[in-house]
């Protein structure tokens, strides 16, 4: 499963087919993720509805299939932002990368996936636990360091993480240690949603001017629109130019959904019946 | 002791190449020759122990043997989450280095100090934790727990610690007599063993024949092990930390759940952070955990016994 050539040899061109297929993938995790909180009465829709083209896009552009979940050496993906599970288990559910019926029993008693990502044999594809902010960058640089360790920066390291998240010190030890150690093979992708838990990030704790911190940390950093799966797939997938890199996702919390799109409460409150209709 | 680990580990590297050392840019004069064997897995990860901790967590989970060195406070209790998120949760068997265990950087101050240490360590599911007392016993612990699946905490004074013999142990077998005595039991572990046998020094001065049983492994605590060294004589805890630390609480457990009825006094460290600046001797003094302060607390529990109609008691 070596990749053939160096860095980040783009796996498929963002073209209409692909983006075609990204769309339907994209419905379809949001109807999970609509279906998946109103029957588990589970908080967190917003914060699942807004990442759904981050992470469909990560997944596509790495090498994480079902042949290669249980692999030693393949791609990393780290979702740090793990509120947002559910998102995360419908995502690899379109790439085969867990079994259906544990979405039907989500957070049923007795069954292995929680509300926040844990590691589980249900889903070898999970590569990390998060749930409290503030990790996932540090274990991706730790799956960086181990892959330059083994002269495989050829292989990728994805992080998602949320804005709310980059309140947290340890964000920006993992992000001063990756830029200075130019972990080429890692990738953060910031789901800037502009919402933490309790209000507007920029009335809570403003981080802008945002893409010139990352920079200022040694990191390429590039500025989108979260919802635009050509755009993610081509920043994902561009070669690498040595050192880590930083996508600033721009997001609407909750998209799809528009009673809940762009509000704090879609953090805390589930899906609603009539919610099912709309996705 | 820091530099016995060190030794330990560059002799591990010198067989294995999965091992990666990565230090919060503390070691001096102790690591280098680790770095030089090292190269590239050797890494500094700065002032930044969070940061390590997780990194480590993704090494173990990459297949490395990561090892995390720093003080014991920073290596415990300022990564605290990331110790039990991403290393005991993920069970990711990465070995936590803490050097200064207790008093043992007495004047550089409390925030130097391990007292909790052993305790927050102990309260993590499936983390060993190894404190021990003198070289011997580092190489025994090293050893136990070299194929363990585990995370573990490898506790380290900066003494080296009396000359005492330390069978091969594992982690089940890790309690044994350092010393044979029938009078009393004092049962420690790390540096309070070396405090203990001094103890038993002086006890036997005044006629009282004392058992020094060591516990290098706390967490799991050895409990069938250490109930095979009482012998119904009283028991004296002597731990260099706080009330309610793993050694204290194994032995209570221990003499609780099988309704022995031996007398016990447990000698901890207040828990206080001392106000005025006393070095390592004199920090143990005020705490009560010296040698002749231990003595005197078990010689007095032994004349209590020894007196008719008296309940044995603290």
């Amino acid at each position: 499963m070596a990749r053939a050539g160096s860095a980040h040899r783009p796996k498929g061109s963002p073209q209409s087919r692909d983006t075609e297929a990204a769309a339907a993938r994209c419905a379809a995790t949001r109807r999970r993720v609509i279906s998946m909180s109103y029957n588990a009465n589970s908080a967190h829709l917003g914060s699942s509805l807004g990442v759904v083209e981050i992470l469909d896009a990560v997944l596509a552009v790495s090498d994480l299939r079902p042949a290669t979940a249980r692999a030693a050496e393949r791609d990393r993906v780290i979702l740090s932002k793990g509120h947002a599970a559910m998102a995360y288990y419908a995502t690899l559910e379109q790439f085969g990368l867990v079994d259906p019926a544990l979405l039907d029993v989500y957070l049923q008693n007795g069954t292995p996936l929680w509300g926040h990502v844990g590691l589980t044999d249900a889903a070898p594809a999970i590569d990390a636990t998060s749930g409290s902010l503030g990790h996932g960058l540090s274990l991706a640089s730790g799956f960086a360091l181990g892959q330059r360790l083994r002269g495989r920066d050829d292989l990728r390291v994805f992080c998602i993480l949320s804005d709310g998240e980059c309140d947290e010190g340890s964000t920006w030890e993992a992000a001063l240690f990756a830029g200075a150690r130019k972990l080429s093979s890692l990738t953060a992708i910031v789901d800037y949603n502009h919402i933490q838990s309790l209000a507007p990030t920029k009335e809570v704790m403003n981080l802008e001017p945002f893409g010139a911190k990352w920079r200022s940390f040694g990191f390429e950093t590039i500025e989108l629109d979260g919802h635009d799966w050509p755009a993610l797939a081509a920043a994902l997938s561009r070669p690498s130019r040595g050192r880590p890199r930083a996508i600033l996702a721009h997001t609407v919390k909750g998209k799809g959904v528009a009673r809940i799109e762009n509000t704090v409460a879609s953090h805390y409150k589930p899906a609603l019946a009539a919610d099912l209709d709309l996705a | 002791m820091r530099k016995r680990i060190i030794e330990l580990i560059e002799a591990d590297a010198s067989v294995d190449p999965s091992i990666v050392f990565l230090t919060g840019d503390l070691g001096y004069s102790f690591v280098e020759p680790l770095e030089q064997a090292l190269g590239e897995r050797f890494v500094n990860m700065g002032v930044a122990e969070a940061n390590m901790v997780s990194v480590a967590a993704s090494l173990a989970a990459s297949g490395f043997r990561p090892f995390a060195y720093s003080i014991a406070p920073f290596m415990t209790a300022r990564c605290f989450e990331q110790i039990r998120n991403d290393i005991c949760y993920q069970r990711r068997a990465v070995r936590l280095i803490g050097v200064g265990a207790g008093f043992s950087y007495g004047t550089l101050g409390p925030s130097h100090h391990a007292l909790e240490d052993a305790s927050i360590m102990a309260s993590l599911p499936d983390l060993v934790v190894a404190n021990p007392g003198n070289a011997t016993e580092l190489d025994r612990c090293y050893a136990a727990l070299l194929d363990d699946p585990r995370p573990a905490y490898f506790r380290i004074a900066r003494e080296s610690g009396a000359a005492y013999g330390a069978p091969i142990f594992s982690p089940q077998t890790a309690a044994f007599e350092a010393r044979r005595g029938a009078d009393v039991i004092l049962a420690a572990s790390g540096g309070s063993v070396t405090q203990c046998l001094a103890a038993a020094e002086i006890l036997a001065a005044e006629g009282v024949d004392a058992s020094v049983v060591s516990v290098p492994i706390l967490q799991p605590f050895p409990v069938e092990a250490f109930a095979a060294c009482l012998t119904g004589a009283p028991v004296v805890a002597v731990f260099e930390g706080y009330r309610g630390n793993p050694l204290s609480v194994g032995v209570m457990e221990t003499l609780l759940a099988q309704g022995r009825g031996e007398a016990f006094v447990d000698l901890v460290a207040p828990q206080a952070f001392p106000s005025l600046v006393g070095d390592t001797e004199t920090l143990r003094r005020r705490a009560g955990l010296d040698p002749a302060a231990i003595a005197a607390r078990a010689h007095a529990l032994v004349e209590g016994r020894r007196a008719p109609l008296s309940v044995g008691r603290a």
